[in-house]
């Protein structure tokens, strides 16, 4: 099925827009107007009012926000009617990606739209199909790659069938080979399709041949806009020939001898031989999942070689994290994971901390740090208040000033704008020329030339097997609704519940554990979450046994505690009791999927649907949480602050981790209004929660044991 | 901050309020099972005594209603914690929602009667407090029905203590640290 997409035009007259809480406007009087079906290309500096202006269009950003002035339609409407659904693909590809497979990540927006279900399939087909993603609808999102991602997003929004796309700076996060699929999908679907695109990008050359028109942005105004030949934009970056190192040193800053990376005893392809000396910068290139990331992470000492060595000094791996530092220094891809204070001056001197430096060393040390990386006006900010250009000075500052003889950058142009890009290979050059040996695995060519570095290429290595959850033979719960199983668990609480009673809880204990045991529902491999529960109870039994109402002959006493016959029944029948409610639950409750119990939330129980959607979306962004955590981990130790024992460091890496994901939760919530969530009251269901005969039978069986214990307590 | 005072919930209310609940259910969930180790001992000395670390199953609802400070957020947080806190396993198995209903009404409670509009430490102190005793109260009624006197109000009175403290000015410090970090400010 062809559907014609028509593209709508635009027409901004005096458009303005200031933030709430903001003195100086985003935009000011800014006009111009494209043609339906014309691309168009929005270029500027941070701050200009680029992203601004394609929120705007997007309806992203609105009078909720901040005040808005002038005038924008959208194919003649005007902009506040919002009927005409504009499309929109953000920067960070992990953060907008919505739900947990791709059928239901494309489907998200169609819901929000109200699209009849029986519509909805051939319009996901066709969107996967115009994005060239050629995965089955239940593929795990989890399981892709940045670039198709992108492309995931695009689909998404493609098939809502929007007038205009609005792209964010789509490619800043990807690869090479990601930006040559995500511009290879736009430039497919403008030959095929009419339709309005906006793009907003730092990096111009990328969009040669694909925009027909650039709008150039300045402070919030409009500088030009003209037709792509008149435009006076350069086309491409000038990359400086690098001066060769004048005082090229001799002396070995890093050694590799046949080394062999790789994770949890799985080795990458490769052999590593190489040296660096003080002041060279080596690029390690080469593509996606090739193991750059591990490389370096093994260099840094974060991860143990396989085998080989990483020299000349001790192995960095068995240092420990206050040598670690002073030798080398790691910079992660996302600064977030780098930041260890809650201020910028403080985040430099935590560097420092395992120095053994006097304070007023510390303090000039300090403050020359600052003034070299241009921080000085930031210091009392929060880290994670930054924009990405000054979080990445933050964390080069906070890397070097312990004087590492080896820094280490995971990706450090990783959306960069233009300004901030010729800062950071400024100061790279700088720190390479004070003797600092810098490794960098990028995929960034123009740095590669614009430092003169000596490249590294690490071959490609096979895709590695996806891991699909162990659906091990599949029960008779599986397929069960959600619904069913909570019901079954309520009824056999509900008669436990309402009395301490030994035989009534060994009842139904037994009988449940049986037929979950005989029907293999519950298993060995369950051990795990029932041993807590285990213990639990018997300490619940404890309490009971030495504080409950005494009865009968009393067997133990010391001071306020007694031990009596009474108390023990008591104890017996908790524990009984514990055990009869939670074994059920934790057997029953491994069948139930977030997807599947929102679903049903909605479906059978009519809860709120904006909340239950957003708590399942919620599900998969914390489920990043544990790489995050990984990262946040390795960088510490890098930093000299690994030796820290667990206890005193868990409060502020899970406050460090709940910061990371409420700064994804931001993109994510802009990525869900994209898609048209929360703006009609009505929503369809791609997805049907299913009710069948079974479900009826897993309530009938928890009834059945609740009522056999019941029985049997009272009988004897 | 100058935004107007809102009662509705944007998107990005709602997707920040789950984020926080979710999370806090993994808390929940580690606290599972860290709890007994750490507190029981306390409970041996000191019947009843254990409950003065409960307050951290109350975080769900009053953290997520000090960050979104939306009305019904403290009754969502906490039931959408308790929600990945069962599903997880716990001991408590279905009872576990029971539990996140009314606790969530309990510190929603205390947030309505102040028609939504202090969200202050006094009020943070206030619904833990109260969460705390619907807390109590349940874990009296279904757990500790076998007793005795001594047991039932020093538990009831750690509860409510644990409540407001760790809950309540625990919240209200984490609620504010987060603020400064900057990101829930709206751009």
């Amino acid at each position: 099925m062809i559907h014609t997409q028509l593209g709508v035009g635009i027409e901004a007259k005096d458009l303005g827009f200031r933030y709430h809480g903001h003195d100086t406007p985003a935009l000011e009087q800014v006009s111009f107007s494209l043609a339906p079906g014309e691309a168009c290309l929005v270029v500027g500096s941070s701050g200009s009012g680029k992203s601004t202006l394609a929120r705007i269009i997007a309806g992203l950003v609105d009078a909720d926000d901040g005040v808005v002035t002038g005038e924008l339609r959208l194919g003649g409407a005007t902009w506040f009617d919002k009927s005409a659904p504009v499309g929109v693909v953000l920067q960070q590809p992990d953060d907008q990606t919505i739900l947990h497979t791709i059928g239901d990540d494309i489907a998200f927006g169609l819901e929000n739209l109200g699209i009849p279900p029986e519509e909805m399939s051939a319009r996901i087909a066709e969107a996967l199909s115009w994005v060239g993603l050629d995965l089955p609808i239940n593929h795990p999102t989890e399981a892709l790659s940045g670039g198709q991602r992108q492309r995931l997003a695009l689909a998404g929004a493609l098939a809502m069938r929007p007038g205009v796309l609005v792209f964010d700076e789509p490619l800043q996060a990807l690869d090479r080979e990601g930006k040559r699929e995500v511009l290879a999908t736009i430039e497919a679907l403008r030959r095929h399709r009419e339709m309005t695109l906006v793009v907003v990008d730092h990096e111009p050359w990328q969009w040669r041949g694909l925009v027909d028109r650039v709008l150039e942005l300045d402070q919030g105004c409009v500088r030009s806009c003209k037709s792509v030949t008149d435009s006076p934009i350069e086309w491409a970056r000038e990359v400086n020939a690098p001066a060769p190192s004048e005082n090229a040193s001799t002396e070995i800053a890093l050694r590799v001898e046949s080394l062999v990376v790789g994770r949890k005893g799985v080795a990458l392809p490769g052999v590593h031989d190489f040296a660096l000396h003080r002041g060279e910068i080596l690029a390690v290139v080469g593509p996606n999942g090739s193991g750059k990331t591990t490389l370096a992470l093994t260099l840094a000492g974060l991860l143990p070689p396989l085998s080989g060595t990483v020299g000349p000094f001790a192995p960095p791996h068995s240092m420990d994290s206050a040598e670690l530092a002073k030798t080398v220094s790691f910079v992660p891809q996302n600064p977030a994971h780098h930041h260890l204070a809650d201020t910028v001056r403080g985040d430099v001197e935590v560097s420092l901390s395992g120095s053994g430096l006097r304070a007023t060393e510390r303090d000039s040390l300090i403050t020359h740090q600052v003034k070299k990386f241009n921080l000085e006006s930031l210091l009392a900010r929060h880290p994670a208040t930054l924009s990405g250009g000054q979080a990445r000075r933050l964390a080069l500052a906070s890397a070097t000033v312990s004087s590492p003889r080896v820094l280490i950058l995971d990706e450090p142009t990783q959306s960069l704008d233009r300004d901030s890009w010729n800062g950071l290979v400024e100061h790279l050059k700088t720190l390479a020329a004070e003797g600092v040996a810098v490794v960098l695995s990028t995929h960034d060519d123009q740095l590669v030339s614009a430092l003169g570095a000596r490249t590294y290429r690490v071959a490609e290595s096979p895709a590695p097997a996806l891991k699909h959850a162990v659906s091990s033979t599949p029960g008779w719960l599986e397929g069960a609704n959600p619904l069913s199983l909570i019901a079954a668990s309520v009824a056999i609480a509900v008669a436990l519940i309402a009395r301490v009673d030994i035989t009534e809880a060994a009842i139904a204990l037994g009988v449940s554990g049986l037929l979950l045991a005989g029907t293999r529902a519950l298993r060995s491999s369950h051990a795990q979450r029932l041993a807590p529960v285990g213990i639990a109870a018997v300490f619940a039994a404890l309490t009971i046994a030495l504080y409950g109402q005494a009865s009968g002959r009393v067997l133990f006493e010391w001071g306020i505690m007694r031990v009596s016959e009474g108390s023990l029944d008591l104890a017996l029948a908790t524990l009984l009791r514990v055990l009869a409610i939670a074994v059920p639950a934790i057997a029953l409750f491994q069948h139930i999927s977030p997807t599947k119990l929102a679903d049903a939330l909605t479906t059978y129980l009519r809860a709120p649907e904006r909340f239950v959607v957003g708590a399942l979306s919620a599900t998969r962004l914390v489920s990043l949480l544990g790489v995050d955590y990984q990262q946040i981990r390795a960088t510490r130790r890098s930093r000299g602050m690994g030796d820290t024992p667990w206890w005193k460091r868990i409060g502020s890496d899970s406050f460090s981790l709940l910061v990371i994901a409420l700064s994804r939760a931001k993109t994510l919530a802009t990525a869900m209004e994209a898609r048209a969530f929360g703006r009609s009251p009505r929503r369809t269901h791609y997805r049907v929660s299913t009710w069948r005969g079974i479900d009826w039978a897993i309530i009938a069986i928890g009834m059945a044991i609740a009522a056999v214990a019941r029985i049997g307590g009272s009988i004897w | 901050m100058t935004t107007p005072i809102r009662r509705t919930w944007s998107v990005r209310d709602i997707v920040t309020a789950s984020v926080v609940a979710v999370a806090s259910g993994l808390l929940f969930a580690v606290w599972n099972v860290a709890n007994a180790p750490i507190l029981d001992p306390l409970g041996a000395l000191v019947p009843g005594l254990s409950a003065v670390g409960h307050g951290v199953w109350l975080m769900g609802g009053l953290l997520t209603a000090l960050v979104v400070r939306r009305p019904g957020a403290a009754l969502y947080g906490e039931l959408v914690a308790a929600t990945v806190s069962a599903v997880i396993g716990n001991q408590w198995g279905v009872i576990t929602l029971l539990y996140g209903a009314v606790q969530g009404v309990g510190a929603e409670l205390v947030f309505a009667l102040m028609f939504y509009r202090a969200w202050g430490v006094i009020a943070a102190l206030a619904a833990g407090a109260v969460s705390g005793a619907a807390m109590a109260t349940l874990d009296l009624v279904l757990y500790y029905a076998g007793a005795d006197t001594l047991f039932t109000w020093v538990y009831a009175a750690a509860s409510v203590a644990s409540g407001a403290i760790i809950a309540g000015l625990g919240s209200n410090g984490l609620a504010n640290a987060l603020r400064r970090a900057g990101v829930l400010s709206r751009t």
